[in-house]
């Protein structure tokens, strides 16, 4: 078997005396979706901040695509295909819906941040962007300013940067939160589509979304995790019935 | 829709850049013709402030850093320019790159401290090192403490005296100052000037992005003080003398005043702010002796009326007019 591109091992992290992350280890490999579900509080988005750079772990290892990358800065973990997106949406609203994505395409081209050429009427960045754009349904919106765009154009506009990114490992914080059913479904089969080629850590609330795309579910509760399987032996996990999914609702 | 200031700041206008320059160009030539001639100076003068109000706005405008320490640039090259035309050093192909070259290395040095904090500790930290250096120009007894140093002469340019001729001088300033313009210009609208901007607007994406957002800071920094010492040659040259209180951080809040007026991240805009600060300034002071109790809230107000200084303006009623016409 392959080696997993992320591997965590016992992390660990406290806010006061509260464990947000309790002795957390997950593997995600390669060509693999692998969700983690979870209440509210239970420290998903800790434990991504984490992976990220964003936040510095207490204790634990983190090892991507065969590397200690627990003292990397986050810029350079990005750099290295881990990318994210935010359960906040994070955009640069006063630049268009097409220069955040040529954002995104200029950080791994040759020359990131060259003083002299005109950025914006750069065709190759700006071609490359739309094609990004056009993937998650934003391609006539690309000359509005991002910060007009609705909230969920602001999901999809996140979606396309990170893709822009050419993510190895992709971490997503509850993309579809906020989505209507059409933005959804449409991010739905884009993440398919991507599904073997780009590795996932997949953070959902909707569960229709989890159980079609993961191909493992991680149960997160109070900063522990409890379960870890197929979406189908999940489902059936009397623990997580119990403490999640609540009885009768799956 | 009018586009907002950070939407118009990544296209910078040439047309008022343009404008402006030509207009300087004739200065001179009008000055000679109406025999106002006491317009060459003082409009070198603003120049050079103009010069430094710019590169502040690279940082300010663009960055979003507002750094309350930029008048110290101004001191140290001018100081070195001083010092360097006192003790028989005073050749222009040496002052003024070394007089870039020493204000670089200082807004390097305290931008790698500065640019590790964020908001009001960053205004404090910068209020900091530029009064470390006015301090530090007071105790140059060798080079008249408190008091300023009063130069010999100007540089020279290859053993010449040629910037002794008022014109000449006036022309080499307007020089400087369209090249700086330009240099900005470019550098807002480049990729490097694009992942600035964007990390004024939202840090965590750009660092998100893989950018080194701390490393992009500072190459702006750095970039500015040295346009910030190439205004302190010109100064140091234009008034002959150095003092302390080039370094203030009175000098320092008006030049971000003259930014505010002119339409803070407009480049050109810190350009006209400080034509219309300085004039102002000189207007109001042969009024009355307490000009300031009138000039304070004067700029205040019209600050807070258009919304962005007088670039907004223009822009907005550029806009009226487009939509009078549709
Ligand atoms: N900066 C912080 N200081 C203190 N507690 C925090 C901080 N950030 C998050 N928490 C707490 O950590 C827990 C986990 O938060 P989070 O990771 O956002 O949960 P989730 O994403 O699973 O909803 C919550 O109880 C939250 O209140
Ligand atoms: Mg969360």
């Amino acid at each position: 078997m392959a080696d997993p591109i992320l591997s965590v091992r016992n992390l660990q992290k406290h806010y006061g005396a509260i464990c947000v992350t309790n002795h957390v280890s997950l593997d995600v490999m390669p060509d693999e979706i692998h969700a983690v579900i979870g209440p509210n509080g239970a420290g998903k988005t800790t434990l991504i901040h984490q992976i990220t750079g964003h936040l510095k772990p207490d204790g634990g290892s983190l090892v991507y695509d065969g590397q200690n990358i627990a003292n990397l800065p986050m810029q350079r973990r990005a750099r290295m295909g881990l990318v994210r997106t935010f359960q906040i949406t994070s955009i640069v609203g006063s630049l268009t819906v097409l220069d955040n994505v040529a954002l995104a395409v200029q950080s791994i081209a040759h020359n990131p941040l060259d003083l002299w050429a005109n950025a914006y009427q750069d065709k190759a960045l700006n071609d490359q962007a739309l094609v990004y754009l056009d993937q998650v349904g934003l391609a006539e919106r690309h000359s509005v300013e991002a910060r007009h765009l609705s909230h969920g154009e602001k999901r999809a506009l996140e979606i396309a940067m990170a893709l822009a990114l050419k993510p190895k490992l992709l971490l997503l914080d509850e993309p579809m939160a906020g989505m209507g059913h059409d933005e959804t479904q449409r991010l739905l089969s884009l993440l398919q589509r991507f599904k073997g080629q780009i590795a996932m850590l997949l953070v959902e609330h909707d569960m229709d979304a989890v159980f079609s795309l993961a191909d493992r579910v991680s149960v997160l509760v109070d900063g522990e995790v409890i379960a870890c399987a197929t979406p189908a032996l999940v489902r059936q996990d009397p623990r997580v019935r119990a403490a999640y999914l609540g009885d009768g609702d799956v | 829709m009018i586009p907002s200031a950070g939407a118009a700041q990544a296209h910078p206008m040439q047309g008022p850049a343009i404008f402006l320059g030509s207009v300087l160009a004739l200065i001179p030539l009008a000055s000679v013709l109406t025999g106002q001639s006491h317009w060459v100076p003082l409009c070198t003068q603003i120049m050079i402030f103009a010069l430094a109000a710019l590169s502040l706005d690279l940082v300010l405008g663009i960055g979003g850093l507002v750094s309350f320490g930029h008048a110290a640039l101004i001191g140290i090259g001018a100081y070195t320019t001083g010092i360097l035309i006192k003790e028989g050093w005073g050749d222009t192909l040496l002052c003024l790159p070394l007089s870039m070259l020493v204000c670089a290395c200082f807004a390097y040095v305290t931008g790698l401290v500065a640019l590790k904090t964020r908001g009001v500790t960053f205004i404090m930290i910068t209020l900091a090192f530029g009064q470390m250096i006015y301090f530090a120009a007071q105790s140059l007894y060798r080079y008249g403490g408190d008091d300023g140093l009063t130069l010999p002469k100007r540089a020279t340019v290859l053993g010449q005296a040629f910037l002794n001729n008022k014109i000449v001088f006036y022309y080499l300033t307007l020089i400087c100052l369209l090249l700086c313009l330009f240099a900005v210009m470019r550098i807002v609208q480049s990729r490097f000037g694009r992942v600035l901007l964007g990390a004024r607007d939202n840090e965590i994406r750009m660092t998100a992005l893989g950018y080194d957002v701390f490393r992009v800071r500072l190459k702006a920094y750095t970039i500015s003080g040295m346009m910030a010492g190439l205004s302190g040659f010109l100064l140091a040259n234009q008034t002959e003398f150095v003092s302390p209180a080039f370094a203030s951080w009175q000098r320092s809040g008006d030049l971000i005043f003259m930014v505010i007026l002119g339409g803070v991240g407009s480049l050109w805009g810190a350009v006209a702010g400080a034509f219309a600060f300085m004039l102002l300034e000189e207007g109001l002071s042969g009024l009355t002796e307490n000009w300031k109790v009138i000039f304070g809230p004067l700029i205040i107000v019209f600050v807070l009326f258009s919304q962005g200084g007088l670039s907004r303006l223009l822009v907005l009623l550029h806009k009226d007019r487009g939509q009078g016409h549709g």
